[in-house]
């Protein structure tokens, strides 16, 4: 009688078989979404990208948000399929130190310089998403999280780099390019 | 999904698996960013293809094979032809409309239900798509403002990024 209780229990809580299942998918989601976020490193690097943006004003604010997650997608790439690339941390930690003092200055170099320097540092941040991108639960929502996630930090830089519309706000968006590169700084002396 | 049932649960199908909400969104922001005469063909086509493709899941309902590659293919192609506001020719635009929606049709199988459930489910996949891709490719197609039409193409080279690391972490 038991066996046949189990057996019905079982029934009861068993579901249909769908071709996908929604399990794993916000996990791998959530996880995908924080990587960026609780790494200051990257925090800090992509807030960079936001204000140089701003700083240099219309239209580098828009093309190197665009820019950035496509040639991160292909350091992403090299990372998935195992290319190794030399000092990833090192660059990583660079690419604070490089924008935070951009911003600082206020350097205002030709569109497409600021796009090279830019994509350069993206391959580095890519590769390091890259490489924990096969163990994730659910890859696909893993990637989705953090380039979300990467996304809305270049976001926080525009809006913060958005300030400079007044004086007092230049001011403290080149403090802020400052203490980047002052973490970047931090973060290469930890690297090496 | 338990607990909403099988129409809801195929309502949300699109939405809760990331390969076929990464091809809707990218397709949809490549449709509305080409504008309402374009979007006015696609539809159509979609609709058909995606019928025919539910068809097939309903004969087959296993996961349709290479399924997911197709759909990241797509999602990379659509995101960076948004990206760069690459002018894709309509005669190339058609096939790629209704391969993503035959693909997402037949993508869309469930097995173990009676007919009615099926069906139920199978509507709602069939509708979730739809709408889905109507409600992207009117919101791309609004903006008027330059900021504006550059978000679109910001969300597009995310949906690029996304597909084109899982593309190739399926493919090494």
């Amino acid at each position: 009688m038991q066996r046949y209780l189990f057996l019905a229990g079982l029934l009861i809580v068993s579901q249909a078989a769908i071709a996908h299942e929604a399990g794993d998918v916000a996990g791998g989601f959530s996880s995908g979404f924080m990587h960026p976020i609780l790494g200051w490193d990257h925090v800090v690097a992509m807030v960079a990208v936001g204000l140089w943006g701003a700083v240099l004003g219309q239209p580098a604010i828009w093309i190197l948000p665009v820019t950035f997650p496509l040639v991160m997608a292909f350091g992403g790439v090299l990372g998935v399929i195992g290319v190794p690339l030399p000092g990833v941390e090192i660059g990583i930690a660079l690419s604070a130190i490089i924008l935070g003092a951009m911003v600082l200055s206020a350097a205002r170099p030709p569109l497409w310089l600021a796009a090279v320097i830019v994509a350069a540092f993206a391959i580095f941040h890519g590769h390091a998403h890259g490489t924990e991108l096969p163990d994730a639960v659910s890859p696909l929502a893993y990637s989705l999280g953090f380039v979300l996630s990467t996304g809305l930090l270049h976001m926080c830089g525009i809006g913060f780099g958005l300030l400079t519309r007044w004086p007092s706000g230049t001011l403290l968006v080149r403090a802020g390019g400052g203490t980047i590169a002052l973490a970047g700084a931090l973060f290469l002396a930890r690297a090496i | 999904m338990p607990g909403i049932g099988h129409f809801y649960g195929g309502l949300l199908h699109p939405v809760i698996v990331p390969s076929h909400l990464l091809a809707l969104v990218s397709l949809g922001l490549l449709l509305g960013q080409r504008g309402l005469l374009v979007m006015r063909t696609a539809y159509p086509c979609f609709l058909v293809a995606l019928l025919l493709g539910l068809a097939i899941a309903a004969l087959s309902p296993a996961t349709a094979f290479g399924a997911e590659t197709s759909l990241l293919a797509i999602a990379c192609a659509c995101g960076i032809a948004v990206a760069l506001r690459f002018s894709v020719h309509t005669m190339l635009l058609a096939p790629l409309v209704i391969l993503t929606a035959m693909t997402l049709g037949a993508d869309s199988g469930v097995s173990d239900l009676d007919r009615r459930e099926t069906f139920g489910a199978m509507l709602g996949a069939g509708l979730g798509a739809c709408v889905l891709l109507i409600v992207v490719a009117g919101l791309a197609e609004m903006p008027r403002r330059e900021w504006q039409r550059v978000l679109v193409r910001v969300i597009g080279s995310w949906c690029a990024a996304s597909a084109l690391l899982v593309l190739a972490l399926e493919l090494r």
